[in-house]
């Protein structure tokens, strides 16, 4: 019995990073948060977000995330496109799922940062401006997603705009999702 | 059925805008910047619309506003003309303003600028001591957001303008969420620019104006005329003009009603879903800030998801900014309240109108109670 059904696409948007293609939003009729961390677990490259869960990752140049009930694709050629990767993940879904006691689900992020990776790109001044009292426990912090990098203060001075930077992007590479207005 | 509860993204325009607008584009479409009749009517349709933008925010002098494309170009032209006016290499703002002044900074980093972004507080607010302790003699510019999008906290301007006054520096205001909603009173608020856009008070969109005290130096970004004081070359939108003329009169008579009754929806919507959904919070100033605002985290509930099941009930309603995968990024202004990510990307924001009414923000507290309720799509 396949866990997933059926999909319907919900919404058709121009793509923000190339207006020649689509955006596509498709409701499912199944809750697949179950599945995605054995969708993690066969996809190796995937950004795994355990609270709400969601799975991220490109497949030939296009953008995917799948959430609870719905998958987003950008960079999509057109619907009929979209319908054949719909179809894809659909198998790839069901597919797991079927064999998921055979899977070691992961829980893990692509990349996995460490705290020490992200404290050395924090002033370690331990100011306590973050409520922390440590940079390190910060950067614990930060690893967990239990804080966010505006936090630290003294990173968005001018004295720190190298560091910021450098932060910001093993952040976002790493697959934490850092607020566009404050990338390079 | 389709209830609206997104007007911070934008608002319907009145009937009389989309009516001025529409006689403008016909009757006043001459050249304000000719000599003959043509041109002159057109110019006398303009002032008449810089006036009534004048009389929304209380300036003194109708010529201190310079017309733009809106809220966006005129927070750039405020960063970038004050900026290369030579008056220092160091401005100062805050984490939680948007993106346009944030982007704005970016570029100006690029530049060789420096920027010191300001952290907030809980509330969303800026704490003017922390504004005291970063200017230096090299500070060009102080550019801090009057009400928040997010969350619709309103900073207090008064006191940082005391502080930018005593050390000479500019300061600027992004106050496009503000008028209509809340007094706005350049006098009063002591800034020296102040940025508004048509389409967030029921005018035209694609305009928008920059009001500059007088003796104000900005360096023009755009090369051409000099139309607007030289400040914004380019021939003006006269229709647009007119019509954000118009929308500023109609929100100016409105202030005396409208906000509170607004307020009041809000407040209920929040009554509402919090006794339907305990563990819902509210973030930012509901108190003090704009009366329209209502940002709740539902914790475990992903943001867009719900957006888009709202969407289906026929409710519309606002969350963080969409990223090119379709997946929600959590609002910054929230997480530099110090919301966490995870929270924060269970946040949708409520942003009233006039037009709503209490029989509809009954029926949304219903719906998201009904989606929200008992249903999470959190698994530990």
């Amino acid at each position: 019995m396949p866990l997933v059904s059926r999909w319907e696409i919900i919404s058709v948007m121009p793509c923000l990073a190339d207006t020649a293609k689509i955006r596509v939003t498709a409701q499912l009729d199944a809750d697949i948060s179950e599945v995605l961390p054995y969708v993690n677990a066969v996809l190796k490259r995937a950004v795994f977000n355990p609270q709400p869960p969601t799975l991220t990752t490109n497949r030939g140049g296009m953008c995917f995330s799948l959430h609870a009930r719905r998958i987003a694709g950008a960079k999509l050629r057109d619907l009929d496109h979209a319908r054949e990767e719909l179809e894809w993940w659909m198998a790839l879904i069901n597919d797991t799922w079927e064999r998921r006691a055979s899977l070691t689900p992961s829980y893990e992020r692509g990349q996995q940062l460490s705290a020490i990776q992200i404290f050395k790109g924090l002033p370690a001044t331990n100011c306590k401006a973050c409520g922390e009292s440590t940079c390190l426990a910060f950067a614990a912090k930060l690893l967990s997603e239990k804080a966010s990098v505006l936090s630290c203060t003294p990173l968005f001075t001018p004295e720190w705009r190298e560091r910021r930077v450098a932060v910001l992007e093993l952040l976002e590479g790493s697959g934490y999702q850092i607020p566009p207005e404050f990338l390079a | 059925m389709s209830i609206y509860l997104d007007h911070n993204a934008t608002t319907a325009p009145d009937r009389e805008v989309v009516d001025a607008v529409a006689w403008a584009m016909a009757q006043a479409w001459g050249n304000p910047s000719t000599l003959y009749r043509q041109g002159r009517e057109a110019r006398a349709v303009l002032d008449t619309a810089r006036a009534r933008v004048a009389g929304l925010i209380g300036a003194a002098d109708p010529f201190e506003i310079v017309f733009t494309s809106g809220g966006t170009e005129s927070d750039h032209l405020a960063l970038t003309g004050s900026c290369g006016a030579g008056r220092g290499d160091h401005v100062v703002t805050s984490m939680a303003e948007h993106k346009a002044i944030l982007r704005t900074c970016a570029q100006l980093e690029q530049s060789g600028f420096r920027v010191t972004y300001l952290p907030v507080d809980g509330l969303g607010r800026v704490d003017p001591d922390a504004v005291r302790k970063a200017i230096t003699p090299k500070t060009a510019l102080v550019s801090m957001m009057l009400a928040n999008n997010e969350v619709g906290t309103i900073n207090p301007l008064p006191e940082i303008a005391a502080i930018c006054r005593e050390r000479r520096v500019l300061l600027h205001s992004d106050a496009v969420q503000a008028p209509g909603r809340t007094a706005v009173d350049v006098a009063a608020l002591g800034v020296d620019l102040l940025s508004i856009s048509g389409h967030k008070l029921h005018g035209p969109r694609g305009v928008g104006a920059l009001w500059t005290r007088r003796g104000t130096v900005l360096q023009s970004v755009l090369a051409g005329g000099s139309q607007e004081r030289g400040v914004r070359p380019g021939t003006e939108n006269v229709p647009g003009a007119h019509g954000l003329g118009v929308a500023a009169e109609l929100a100016r008579k409105r202030l005396a009603e409208t906000p509170a009754r607004v307020r009041s929806l809000r407040d209920r919507l929040w009554e509402l879903l919090r006794a339907a959904v305990p563990e819902a919070r509210a973030h930012g100033d509901l108190e003090r800030g704009l009366c329209n605002v209502l940002n709740v985290s539902f914790p475990g509930h992903d943001a867009e998801e719900l957006v888009l099941l709202l969407d289906k009930e026929g409710i519309e309603v606002g969350t963080g900014s969409a990223c090119t995968t379709g997946q929600t990024t959590p609002s910054h202004v929230l997480l530099a309240m110090g919301v966490s990510p995870q929270e924060a990307r269970c946040s949708i924001r409520f942003s009233l109108g006039q037009c709503n009414s209490q029989s509809e923000i009954d029926e949304v507290a219903a719906v998201v109670s009904r989606l929200v309720g008992g249903r999470s799509t959190c698994h530990s």
